[in-house]
């Protein structure tokens, strides 16, 4: 015990003086401060410039021109009148133009746009460079189809008014959900489990790497043979889930810092809102699957890397479990819009991926206790059954040298382990 | 403190790597166990280190099996490698503390070694900023960090240069007149023949040739003579017994080592101008070659 204690704390001490990790988890912190700290800073540039004098500015000289070109029996008058309120910061003129005049028109000037109606209920906007943003079509759209609409109630004898009236009835329903809104959970949910995707197989390569790098520079022999293997492989193990824990708690409670300290900038958005306001409940979940899935993985990287004679051979050795685990997240990343559907309910309990999958349906559905425990309690089983194949696996691996990780050379270590 | 490794057997597989392995080895004293690459040598100390079990057989402490909880030991891999890009004192420290030292215990030891290796100087230094000759003292340090009562030694001489391998030479003897055990290989005999009175020589997983070296070599039949002489040419010339030439030396053979004395006696009577006459001992190394060469 003694000698695992002294092995764990090597171990979580290398993580902490690398200067890697320290300037890494440094970046992590201060990315999040400038993002969360976004509005607060783009305020500052601002107050200079009151509101009014841009508006002042739009209201005057540069007003873009929307000419109109009305082939249709509608009556133009309505139709500038309407088109004015609509974009009240473009004059709307008038056309006798030709289409191909007007065409060349809005080719040659860039404030110019237009509106070519045939039909009541056909026409074309011919603009420039049109922007992502651009909804003029639509709204066109919606007053042919509203000028329609009325003309042709109008038929059944029914008033302007009467026909808006029916047209833009306003409904108003309310949802009462009991459960959890998926809407609200969506986004902490996906940033969590990329989190845990990302911690989990980062820290995972970092025990593989480890334990290569002690058996390519040799360092093993003595360390087999002054340590219990198996203090080696858990200490290893538990360090590196200690320094990633230690790292995600650094960045959670910057994160947590940050946002607070720029909570009226953020009052607005709700995605922002929906991330900070979730519940505390669903932190523990992710730190409970970080530490099982970390666990699960850690060993399984600890067992392959053990093979590894250099450490370049990493990458190769690792990739079926890289392969494994990127499956699991994207079933689950796939599968965010219904966290309860059959597959989503296996993954949940299945080893590998019930880490991510579980945490998913904790997060933004109501899962059962029952199922909650009985998926903690069969991957703690496993994680458990795992260290124990895999301290085997690694003692024998540690003393190979030039041999694949292949299944029968497994077989062979769990044996002889 | 004596030490038995009693008929050890061990398998890798359809292999045997070690066939009915047994030596025995005392404090004060220092045994060489030589062999050719891929002899067994590095299986049989992974088992005494308890790295693995053997398939049969026991490794005994005074007639008790080895509980190496309480039997310091230390192990000197021919494979050297420690963390390069750790502070030298900070590994040190924590080999020591592996081996059960305290924080304190383990500081101070590693001070002495690195004091006695005329190291200290790089205390705070990364490893990979040492020669390769230095690099092997701070390994021995970590083999001797927690005062082992058991010490095993695979190739220590190699690669460090001649003031480095008194050092290392003086620190040995220290540690054998100390009342350490040690086990000794090395592919260079004359370190051997320096340090041990006793050796083991493993071929293809065997012990081929065990005993004290003096009576081994004595052992051998004493009917051939070697003769230093500026006048080699003459006494070629005088005997009439097979002889090869050893560049200023001849080594003559005789029928029986009865008929030693009187060839000498026959010898001086002719007044050669003769620098030295002995009885011919196969070095170490005859032997080692002998009983090594063809087999594995």
């Amino acid at each position: 015990m003694k000698q695992f204690n002294n092995i764990l704390r090597f171990e979580f001490n290398t993580y902490l003086k690398n200067k890697a990790f320290i300037v890494v988890t440094l970046i992590l912190v201060v990315v999040m401060a400038i993002v969360l700290s976004f509005p607060r800073i783009t305020s500052l540039f601002n107050t200079d410039k009151p509101d009014d004098t841009v508006t002042e500015e739009v209201a005057g000289q540069d007003k873009d021109t929307l000419l109109i070109l009305n082939q249709s029996e509608l009556e133009t008058s309505f139709l500038v009148d309407t088109l004015s309120a609509i974009f009240p910061d473009e004059k709307i003129v008038e056309t006798q133009q030709s289409v191909e005049e007007i065409t060349e028109i809005v080719e040659t000037q860039t404030d110019k746009r237009a509106i070519v109606i045939s039909t009541p209920t056909q026409f074309q906007y011919i603009a420039k460079d049109v922007s992502m943003q651009d909804s003029t079509i639509y709204q066109i759209e919606s007053v042919l189809r509203d000028t329609y609409r009325i003309s042709s109630l109008a038929e059944f004898g029914l008033t302007e008014q009467q026909s808006m009236d029916i047209l833009h009835q306003t409904i108003t329903g309310e949802m009462v959900n009991i459960g959890k809104d998926s809407m609200q959970s969506y986004f902490y949910t996906l940033i969590l489990t990329m989190l845990l995707f990302i911690v989990i197989q980062l820290y995972g390569q970092f025990v593989a790497m480890s334990v290569a790098s002690e058996k390519s520079s040799k360092t093993m022999e003595l360390l087999v043979t002054n340590a219990n293997i198996n203090s080696l492989m858990f200490g290893k193990v538990i360090g590196a889930g200690l320094a990633g824990l230690t790292q995600l708690s650094v960045l959670l409670l910057s994160v947590f810092v940050f946002f607070n300290f720029n909570k009226e900038f953020w009052i607005d958005n709700p995605i922002i809102n929906s991330i900070f306001n979730m519940p505390l409940d669903i932190l523990l979940y992710t730190i409970l699957f970080f530490v099982l899935g970390f666990f699960i993985y850690a060993f399984l990287f600890g067992a392959v890397g053990s093979f590894a004679v250099k450490t370049e051979d990493i990458n190769t050795l690792v990739t079926p479990i890289m392969l494994v685990f990127l499956g699991s997240f994207y079933i689950v990343i796939f599968s965010l819009s219904d966290v309860n559907s059959t597959l989503m309910t296996i993954a949940s309990f299945v080893p590998l991926t019930s880490p991510m999958a579980m945490f998913a349906r904790v997060a933004m559905s109501e899962v059962p206790t029952v199922q909650i425990v009985l998926s903690v309690a069969i991957l703690f089983v496993t994680t458990g059954l795992t260290g124990f194949f895999a301290a085997k696996i690694y003692k024998v691996g540690v003393l190979m040298y030039g041999q694949n990780p292949s299944l029968k050379n497994i077989c062979k270590a769990l044996k002889r382990g | 403190m004596n030490i038995e490794i009693q008929n050890i057997h061990k398998s890798f597989g359809d292999k045997q790597v070690l066939k009915d392995i047994s030596l025995s080895a005392q404090s004060g004293k220092a045994v060489g166990v030589l062999g050719r690459n891929g002899a067994g040598k590095t299986t049989l100390i992974r088992i005494v280190m308890g790295v693995f079990g053997a398939d049969s057989g026991d490794v005994l402490i005074d007639g008790k099996p080895l509980n190496r909880n309480k039997i310091v030991m230390g192990y000197l891999p021919e494979e050297r490698g420690l963390y390069s890009k750790k502070i030298i004192q900070d590994q040190l420290v924590y080999f020591g503390m592996l081996k059960g030292l305290s924080k304190k215990e383990a500081l101070k030891s590693v001070e002495y070694w690195l004091e006695r290796l005329g190291m200290t100087e790089h205390a705070k230094r990364k490893l990979s900023t040492l020669s390769k000759g230095n690099q092997q003292k701070i390994q021995l340090v970590v083999t001797l960090v927690a005062n082992p009562d058991v010490i095993i030694l695979d190739e220590p001489f190699s690669g460090l240069d001649p003031v480095n391998a008194k050092l290392l030479k003086d620190v040995v003897k220290e540690l054998i007149d100390d009342n350490k055990l040690v086990l000794f290989s090395s592919h260079q005999m004359n370190y051997i023949e320096e340090f041990c009175q006793d050796i083991v020589i493993l071929n293809g997983g065997e012990v081929v040739l065990s005993g004290n070296i003096k009576q081994i070599q004595r052992s051998y039949t004493r009917n051939k003579i070697i003769i230093a002489s500026p006048e080699i040419e003459k006494i070629i010339n005088f005997i009439d017994e097979k002889y090869t030439v050893q560049g200023e030396k001849i080594l003559v053979e005789l029928a029986t080592p009865q008929d030693k004395n009187s060839f000498i006696e026959k010898l001086l009577l002719q007044k050669f101008d003769i620098d030295e006459i002995k009885v011919y001992e196969p070095s170490l190394n005859d032997i080692f070659v002998e009983y090594t060469e063809d087999k594995i």
